[in-house]
């Protein structure tokens, strides 16, 4: 396994009163695999992704990362910088160098690279996010437009190319355009063995590229298998108010066997309809 | 980041928090003079009777009045050591160096840390029962014979006020931007001193640059809203201040003027 | 140079006292970054430069004054000789840039906000000495504590003013100072 929380708790001290914001967690992630975790405002998912990339410390419980345990004293976060990635909830706001050349190249400034190396990331990275690499590279980043950052921002985690990638609502407010694009990298990204931990509401493209849910409900796992398995519990999920995928929903309607892709449901619904006409 | 900060506003039902703010200003400095007016043993009675009794009718926590003191036990034993040690008299009780300790060194001393402690719980008291805001509007109405001097006293307040409203807002946003750029890998311990104040660019730019953009949002905001001008400005209908918040004033100027005759 | 409106300056005002809770507070983790680089320092020279001499003015006072009321940071005993400094800062770099034209505006924030923390030094430790530590703070003290203890800091304001001027220019949160013909 190459993450595994046990028993994890966090705390929150609160003018001398103690609140929850995790409880008892455990979860055991593989490598390479796709994990979308969805739960409602402020339900504390945001913490645990934090946690895992060691930068809240847990009140008490375990985090292992390869089977070490990030927070023991003996352990180098230098190594867990290197093999992790973390796109923050709007990471346009964390630019600030003169150029997106020098931006993307901050997460690789201490690692042992040549500038040949350096540079051949940089590039990969930038038209990864679909830019062209000499027309943006002596750009400020702080002139360009908003989904402009966005995805300079991002490709700035990407040059490090982490083993693990953890994405907090990458999507949200991105054009349909840049959103489809995005999707399409980390299910590349997640076809060369990254393991990838997306939040997000927005349970379509989760259904997408996700192959495994983990609902998290006021600080505790409620519901954690397979996008199918989750998404058949519309009832519960609805509750916590949490929404179900298009095709889920939709396959539900029209008592279609159930699927949680829209491909898988266009093809459903085109059999159906051809059964019929037979 | 979940340092509570200290001094600020706790909620609670009593005479002191419903007291108008303007009044209770003018009472804290009318006691700010008793506490500092401290010097024999009847001013010092009278000066921690009144307090003990202000924050019986506050209904506040211990801990939430002292909050600050804790903190400031190193700094009270450091400038009562100064005090001591550095006073300089000729009738020494015990000399070494440059300490000279006197009686008149520790008397000065313990009169200095009395002070400060009766001071800070003073105004722990005023933050903790006045929101920002009230406060802010209070010495805006006080400080108004100030604009004969053309000081523009409702552009200071709304610079405070929207200053403090900040400051939670900004607060979160730096814990984050810290984050992000310690998980790409920032770090802080360079030797060379020129590297080191750049480490600190990936921290400062981002900071300025959120806490800018919420400025400039916040104007358009405004100007869309109408807003024309701070002088321009209609104010709240005047409120004249109750009976009872005259009975307290009348109350802290009779101990005011009483500490100057003790 | 185009103006911005009164209200924006006030708003900028405002954040920069904001930013000098908050800087103190989010570098509090990282060792020894609080004592030695005051980064209070920041926000008062960028908002004399940005807004003016008045608005810098106020940022100085103000800052370090509710700083201390709401962190207890400064201590009290520090707080009006650094009220003097900061609030002397943002008055001279507000004023030094209305007489500084070099046309590049680098060039201008760099020469102005030398001026303010020379001044801001002069006339706190001149405080010092005659007012709140009147014949305790001699010139040997002044040189130590605003000069030598002050140079990781020193260093970084110089970096991060001029940074933080040009990074804002870029991001069209302030004007240009000398717009493109």
């Amino acid at each position: 396994m190459q993450i595994q929380l046990k028993q994890l708790c966090l705390q929150y001290d609160c003018e001398g009163r103690k609140s929850d914001v995790l409880q008892d967690i455990d979860l055991q992630i593989g490598r390479g695999e796709f994990i979308g975790i969805m739960g409602r405002t402020g339900c504390g998912k945001t913490s645990l992704v934090q946690l895992m990339a060691g930068l809240l410390t847990p009140t008490s419980g375990q985090v292992l990362i390869d089977g070490e345990d990030i927070n023991s004293r003996h352990y180098d976060k230098t190594i867990l910088r290197g093999k992790l990635g973390y796109v923050f909830q709007y990471p346009e706001y964390q630019l600030f160098e003169t150029t997106v050349y020098r931006d993307v190249a901050f997460a690789l400034k201490y690692s042992k690279l040549s500038k040949k190396e350096v540079e051949a990331r940089v590039r990969q990275a930038l038209e990864d996010m679909g830019f062209d690499f000499a027309a943006i590279r002596e750009e400020s980043p702080l002139a360009l437009s908003g989904g402009e950052k966005r995805r300079v921002a991002i490709a700035g985690v990407l040059a490090a190319q982490p083993e693990i990638l953890i994405l907090d609502e990458p999507i949200a407010g991105l054009d349909p355009q840049a959103r489809d694009a995005f999707l399409k990298l980390l299910k590349k990204l997640h076809a060369q063995g990254t393991t990838i931990l997306m939040i997000s509401h927005n349970a379509d493209a989760l259904a997408d590229c996700a192959h495994r849910l983990i609902v998290i409900n006021d600080g505790k796992k409620a519901l954690d298998g397979t996008v199918e398995e989750v998404f058949s519990h519309e009832e519960v999920l609805s509750q916590m108010h949490l929404d179900v995928s298009f095709a889920s929903r939709m396959s539900k309607k029209l008592a279609l066997p159930h699927s949680v892709t829209y491909e898988a449901f266009v093809q459903n619904l085109k059999a159906k309809l051809g059964g019929d006409a037979q | 980041m979940n340092r509570s900060m200290t001094g600020q506003y706790v909620q609670k039902d009593s005479v002191l928090h419903k007291m108008d703010a303007r009044a209770k200003l003018l009472c804290f400095i009318l006691l700010l003079v008793v506490m500092l007016k401290a010097k024999t043993v009847f001013s010092y009675g009278l000066a921690a009777v009144t307090l003990v009794a202000v924050c019986a009718l506050s209904k506040l926590s211990f801990s939430a009045l002292t909050s600050t003191l804790s903190r400031m036990t190193t700094f009270l034993i450091v400038i009562f050591l100064m005090n001591a040690l550095f006073f300089s008299t000729q009738e020494a009780i015990w000399k070494w160096g440059i300490f000279t300790l006197s009686r008149e060194g520790i008397v000065q001393g313990l009169h200095v840390v009395a002070h400060v402690v009766l001071v800070l719980v003073l105004s722990n008291l005023l933050t903790c029962t006045t929101t920002p805001i009230e406060l802010t509007t209070a010495l805006e109405v006080l400080l108004k014979p100030l604009k004969v001097f053309r000081i523009p006293v409702e552009m200071i307040a709304l610079v405070l006020s929207v200053a403090l409203s900040f400051i939670p807002t900004l607060l979160q946003e730096a814990d984050t931007i810290r984050k992000a750029q310690i998980a790409r890998g920032a770090r802080f311990e360079s030797r060379n001193l020129i590297e080191k104040a750049r480490s600190f660019l990936p921290l400062i730019l981002p900071i300025f640059l959120c806490a800018f953009r919420r400025a400039d949002e916040l104007s358009l905001a405004m100007e869309a809203r109408g807003y024309r001008g701070a002088a321009k400005r209609t104010k709240k209908a005047k409120i004249p201040l109750k009976k009872s918040d005259l009975l307290a004033l009348g109350i802290c100027s009779c101990i005011c003027a009483v500490q100057f005759f003790l | 140079m185009t103006k911005m409106s009164i209200l924006k300056r006030a708003l900028i005002c405002a954040v920069c006292i904001a930013l000098c809770v908050v800087l103190p507070m989010a570098f509090h983790s990282i060792p020894d970054a609080g004592s030695i680089l005051s980064p209070m320092h920041i926000p008062a020279l960028l908002c004399g430069l940005v807004c003016g001499p008045w608005f810098g003015l106020l940022c100085g006072l103000a800052g370090p004054l509710l700083s201390s009321q709401l962190t207890g940071m400064p201590m009290m005993a520090y707080l009006p000789p650094m009220m003097v400094e900061l609030a002397v800062y943002g008055l001279v770099a507000g004023l030094m840039m209305q007489f500084v034209r070099t046309k590049k505006s680098l060039a201008d924030v760099v020469i102005s906000m030398i001026v303010a923390m020379l001044v801001g030094r002069i006339v706190a430790g001149a405080a010092k000495a005659l007012i709140f530590a009147a014949g305790e703070f001699t010139m040997a003290m002044w040189i130590s504590s605003y000069f030598v203890a002050m140079i990781p800091g020193i260093i970084m304001h110089l970096v991060a003013v001029p940074a933080l001027y040009y990074a804002l220019e870029k991001a069209h949160l302030i004007p240009r100072r000398y717009p493109k013909a």
